[in-house]
């Protein structure tokens, strides 16, 4: 089955209505939002993945914190065992010193030989053998027990009862190793060993993380390392935004708070050739900014032009379409310019000939009027009256006529003008055409009448009415800009007081026929038509 | 005109968001300021990483260093050998007792090659000074730092060995006139026996003895101020013959050593003594418990800041008998052993050498003992520093020291009298600023004793000798010579027989057995060289 063809049919959308400024505007407004729901898009994209890496980074420095102090605790522990292990530690505090000498000899020995090898890269920032043995004397690395009973680390240790554990000295923000040294019986009563960590090694650790956050080690409230020189920890709401994990160690709870700094965005001037891509991204604004401006700016031009259809300014708009498009209808206003001086020329020349030809008529009709009513001078006929002297010379040819012609007449008029606005003899031959037409004995009514400076001059003729070729005729007479030529009227053989009327009053005279079946006419003449002098203008 | 605003408009808004997003864009941050790295074998005043001064002086020198000061839990030795292994060091070292070390390893540029431009350095010493710090090949690889006063000394604080005593018991005693040993030791025992305890019913120390490692010169070397020598270190040095004399085993020093045996028998002295290791001195100091010891003041210092005032302490130049002129003040000694230098590790040693030379200008000098004018100190119209209350208590605050000041004290200076003439190096010279600072006790002291300073209660200084000191000598000594193997003994024997000699319940026969381990050393080459370098300095 053929299916039929759809016509295709170019859809005007709404978008085709907005003036080309809005469009301008709308465009520059949606490239501003464009690139800022660009910008916004990334930074939210880069934010997120910020964001995930800063979990991610918190979750693997509080591993590597936990680590640092694992480490340094199994370090502390295994230096611990070093000691607890070593048979000339429990001989030197097994033995009872004689006196102060004595116990010089053998300390003095103990320390350059026999004692334990602990100052491991200086993590230990003391080291201390606490015996119960009251011949030793403190000092170095021994004292007595007794010299402790009262500090809260030795009560602390008692109080767990434990063999070893870990101690947080608050006031030192330090942990120590706490051990009974029971591998061998000590005769001389306990002996426990107390290694301070040395702060500063661990502190130095944190410090050279390389992390761009904050991380505290704490037991309790007590700060003990972090990579900042803080010391004390934050408070507890501060402290609510750290990832917080925590660990026990021989007793001691150590707390792991880790902050990562949000990354920010890097700073465009960090990217990769940022310098010349920002360039580069300005050119194209400005080259975007550009094209549309000279866009729109070329087309109202065109537009103006258009509805203008005149160039008023010499401008190059180049080779793209809408040059072309210029060019075009410049080229069209050119044509349409010249055409249109042509038409005016034309039309001079067209009034021109107008007003000789009707000059023309009239002189031949002004001749033929004198003859008609055998008069002198073309003066007589050409020169304006009155309209009481034309009804004179109504009247008196009327009079003149009535007798010959058998019929009757009536001169109804309320005018007493004196003013010379009338052409002569026009009334009088109209009068006298009516009055012969289509025969003798009827009645003929002239009312005239004068009404603010305009001549009614109605003529009534009861009996034989005007046959409608006539009326036509009548009408094309007094219709203005008559298409009658000159030749046509050349064509007339009969003379024609109505052509004479026409043509010299031209526009300022106006022809009603009232029945169709009576002879019933008529004129009105405005006042303006004339002059003193009788000229026509 | 209307339509040639729009894109004006969307493009200053367009590139207005595009260079809001862009945060930091114009923060340039201090990337023009150099930043060197330091190690200094000595003990330091850790400031501030933003500390203002120090940033003034990057910012007035396009410069600075971030100092690391002597660990105390890790020795110079251990510090310096771990460098000289690793092969990596920072751009400046201060080597201390280390510094022979790192001349060994080559770890030092020869300054004097690449100082041509630096006058404030090339001026900071004579000619004949810098000639003395040439090796054979004529380089000089560091800069002594602590050796140069401009004018005159000005010090008001005596820095060096003295027996010292807390300033109590001198008021206690009605402030008696204390030249020897005996005077001084009767002194602390009346003291004593009227004063046993402190308020808190904590037993007093009479006299306390560091004997910890290398600071054990506090027990052995007094002999030679007693005999009325000058602290030359490893030896006395007879001025007539030219010849280094051994202190260890004069008359003096066994009077000396008796003097403490029969002190610590009398439980004057702390039975503790010899099993302490500096810090736990450092801590009985703190406690204000010890009357009186012999010690460098710059040993103690530190711990000695902590006390109220009652128990600072006042240096005595105790003799062993009263016609001996003490010679505890020595005028300052040109200490060519150790210096500051430039590593090879250095990758800009011009600007080095510059951020040095930027430091000995007359301006940064003040900038570093004095601060800022008007926020630290006043300048009258005489040109003479001065401090108000405040300005004086801030320069106390501990934090405030560490976030305004910064006095590169690792890098040359100059003492005595700071560069304009008219004032004192730093406030503590000063006089009116000093007097400022002393408490109640120690300004009765000075009054009753008729001096302005505490330097003043010692016998004033006399100009050195040519061969002083002899221990910038035998601190370059090593195990890899005889003189230097003597030496390790002899220490050897001191440390461990001398606490031995004065714990002994039989004196002479300690004394004995010590001398004879003593004899044991090789101490005839350890003299011999001292000698010799006695007489190359003398130009013999």
């Amino acid at each position: 089955m053929a299916r039929k063809k759809r016509k295709k049919h170019t859809r005007i959308g709404f978008v085709s209505n907005i003036k080309i400024n809005n469009k301008v505007i709308i465009i520059f407004t949606l490239l501003i939002v464009a690139v800022s729901i660009m910008f916004y898009g990334a930074a939210v994209i880069v934010s997120s993945i910020l964001s995930e890496n800063k979990k991610e980074s918190e979750r693997i420095i509080s591993s590597a914190a936990e680590e640092y102090l694992n480490s340094a605790i199994e370090r502390m522990v295994s230096v611990s065992k070093t000691v607890y292990t070593n048979e000339s530690v429990y001989e030197f505090l097994n033995r009872r010193y004689q006196n102060t000498s004595d116990y010089f000899d053998r300390f003095y020995e103990f320390s350059q030989s026999g004692f334990p090898e602990v100052n491991e890269e200086s993590a230990i920032k003391q080291f201390v053998i606490y015996t119960a043995n009251d011949t030793v004397k403190n000092g170095g690395n021994i004292s007595r027990l007794d010299s402790v009973e009262n500090e809260e680390w030795y009560r602390t240790f008692n109080t767990l009862n434990r063999d070893m554990i870990i101690y947080c000295n608050a006031d030192q923000n330090n942990l120590s190793l706490i051990r009974k040294l029971n591998y061998r019986k000590v005769q001389t009563g306990d002996s426990i060993i107390k290694l301070d960590f040395n702060p500063d090694v661990l502190q130095s650790s944190y410090m050279d993380m390389y992390f761009d956050g904050t991380v505290y080690v704490s037991s309790g409230d007590t700060l003990l390392y972090s990579n900042t020189r803080d010391v004390v920890l934050p408070s507890s709401d501060e402290l609510d935004k750290y990832t917080l994990s925590s660990k026990n160690y021989y007793t001691c709870d150590i707390d792991y708070y880790v902050y990562a700094n949000q990354k920010k965005i890097i700073s465009l001037f960090s990217i990769p050739f940022a310098v010349p891509l920002m360039v580069l991204f300005v050119i194209c604004l400005v080259i975007i900014i550009t094209i549309i401006t000279d866009f729109k700016n070329r087309t109202k031009e065109v537009c103006d032009i258009c509805t203008e259809k005149k160039i008023t300014k010499k401008i190059h708009f180049g080779e793209d379409e809408i040059g072309r498009l210029y060019n075009d209808v410049k080229n069209t206003i050119f044509d349409i310019t010249r055409l249109n001086d042509e038409k005016n020329n034309l039309r001079r020349f067209i009034n021109e000939y107008k007003e000789k030809t009707n000059d023309v008529i009239i002189t031949a009709l002004n001749f033929d009027t004198r003859i008609r009513f055998g008069l002198e001078n073309d003066s007589d006929v050409s020169r304006m009256v009155s309209f009481d002297e034309e009804l004179r010379n109504v009247s008196v040819l009327l009079d003149d006529l009535k007798t010959r012609e058998l019929f009757r007449y009536s001169l109804i008029s309320d005018t007493t003008s004196s003013e010379k606005k009338i052409l002569p003899y026009s009334l009088s031959a109209i009068a006298l055409h009516v009055a012969r037409y289509e025969g003798t004995g009827n009645d003929i009514e002239i009312d005239v009448r004068e009404h603010e400076g305009c001549y009614s001059i109605r003529y009534y003729k009861s009996g034989v009415a005007f046959s409608p070729a006539d009326i036509l005729k009548l009408r094309a007479i007094f219709e203005p800009e008559s298409t009658k030529s000159l030749p046509a009227f050349e064509a007339e053989e009969e003379f024609n007081p109505y052509i004479r009327l026409s043509r010299f009053y031209l526009d300022d005279i106006t022809f009603n026929i009232n029945s169709r079946d009576e002879i019933d006419f008529e004129f009105i003449i405005a006042s303006s038509t004339g002059t003193d002098n009788g000229e026509k203008k | 005109m209307k339509n040639k605003k729009i894109p004006v408009l969307a493009g200053t808004v367009l590139l207005s968001a595009i260079l809001c997003s862009c945060t930091n864009i114009f923060d340039k941050g201090s990337n023009d300021i150099k930043v060197f790295t330091g190690y200094f074998a000595v003990s330091g005043d850790e400031v501030d990483e933003n500390n203002d001064i120090k940033e003034l002086i990057a910012k007035k020198t396009g410069a600075r260093c971030d100092e690391i000061w002597k660990n105390e839990n890790k020795s110079v030795d251990d510090t310096i050998d771990d460098m000289i292994i690793s092969r990596r060091y920072p751009d400046f070292i201060y080597g201390g007792i280390g510094q022979q070390k790192l001349l060994d390893a080559d770890a030092l540029i020869p300054l004097n090659e690449y100082w041509d431009e630096y006058e404030n350095i090339k001026n900071y010493f004579t000619a004949d000074q810098w000639k003395k710090l040439e090796d054979e090949n004529g380089y000089i690889h560091y800069i002594p730092v602590y050796s140069n006063n401009y004018m005159h000394n000005t010090d008001t604080e005596h820095n060096d060995e003295a027996f010292w005593i807390q300033v109590k018991v001198l008021e206690w005693a009605g402030y008696p006139q204390i030249n020897t040993l005996n005077q001084y030791f009767k002194l602390i025992e009346d003291y004593l026996k009227e004063n046993p305890v402190n308020e808190e019913g904590e037993k007093y120390i009479g006299y306390e003895i560091l004997t910890d490692d290398y600071l054990f010169f506090c027990m052995e070397n007094p002999p030679q101020f007693l005999d009325g020598y000058p602290n030359d270190g490893g030896c006395i040095v007879d001025p007539d013959t030219l010849t280094a004399l051994d202190y260890n085993t004069t008359p003096t020093a066994q009077k000396w050593f008796s003097k403490l045996n029969e002190e610590y028998q009398k439980g004057i002295i702390d039975p503790e003594f010899s099993f302490m290791t500096s810090n736990q001195y450092y801590e009985k100091i703190k406690s204000g418990l010890v009357l009186g010891m012999a010690d460098q003041h710059w040993n103690f210092e530190a711990a000695e800041d902590e006390l109220p005032a009652d128990s600072q302490y006042v240096p005595l130049d105790l003799v062993i008998s009263e016609e001996i002129v003490p010679h505890y003040k020595s005028a300052d000694s040109f200490d060519m052993s150790q210096g500051l230098g430039i590593s090879v590790d250095c990758e800009d040693v011009e600007s080095a050498l510059k951020f040095i030379d930027d430091l000995l200008s007359p301006e940064i000098m003040t900038l570093r003992f004095w601060g800022v004018e008007g926020q630290d100190y006043i300048k009258d119209e005489s040109g003479k520093f001065y401090r108000n209350d405040a300005q004086r208590s801030r320069s106390f605050s501990a934090d405030y020291q560490k976030e305004h000041f910064c006095s590169y004290q690792g890098f040359p200076f100059y003492g005595g009298m700071n560069l304009d003439g008219i004032n004192a190096y730093c406030p503590e010279n000063q006089p009116d600023e000093y007097l400022s600072t002393l408490g109640g006790p120690m300004k009765r002291c000075l009054e009753a004793y008729g001096v302005n300073t505490v330097s003043e209660l010692l016998n004033a200084d006399s100009e050195n000798p040519p061969w002083f000191p002899m221990w910038t000598y035998t601190n370059t000594f090593k195990a890899d010579t005889d003189y230097g193997r003597a030496k390790q003994s002899m220490d050897s024997v001191k440390h461990r027989y001398l606490p031995k000699v004065i714990m002994s319940s039989d004196f002479d026969a300690a004394w004995d057995e010590y001398m004879d381990a003593y004899k044991l050393c090789d101490t005839g080459s350890y003299f011999n060289e001292l000698t010799s370098e006695v007489r190359r300095r003398c130009g013999k």
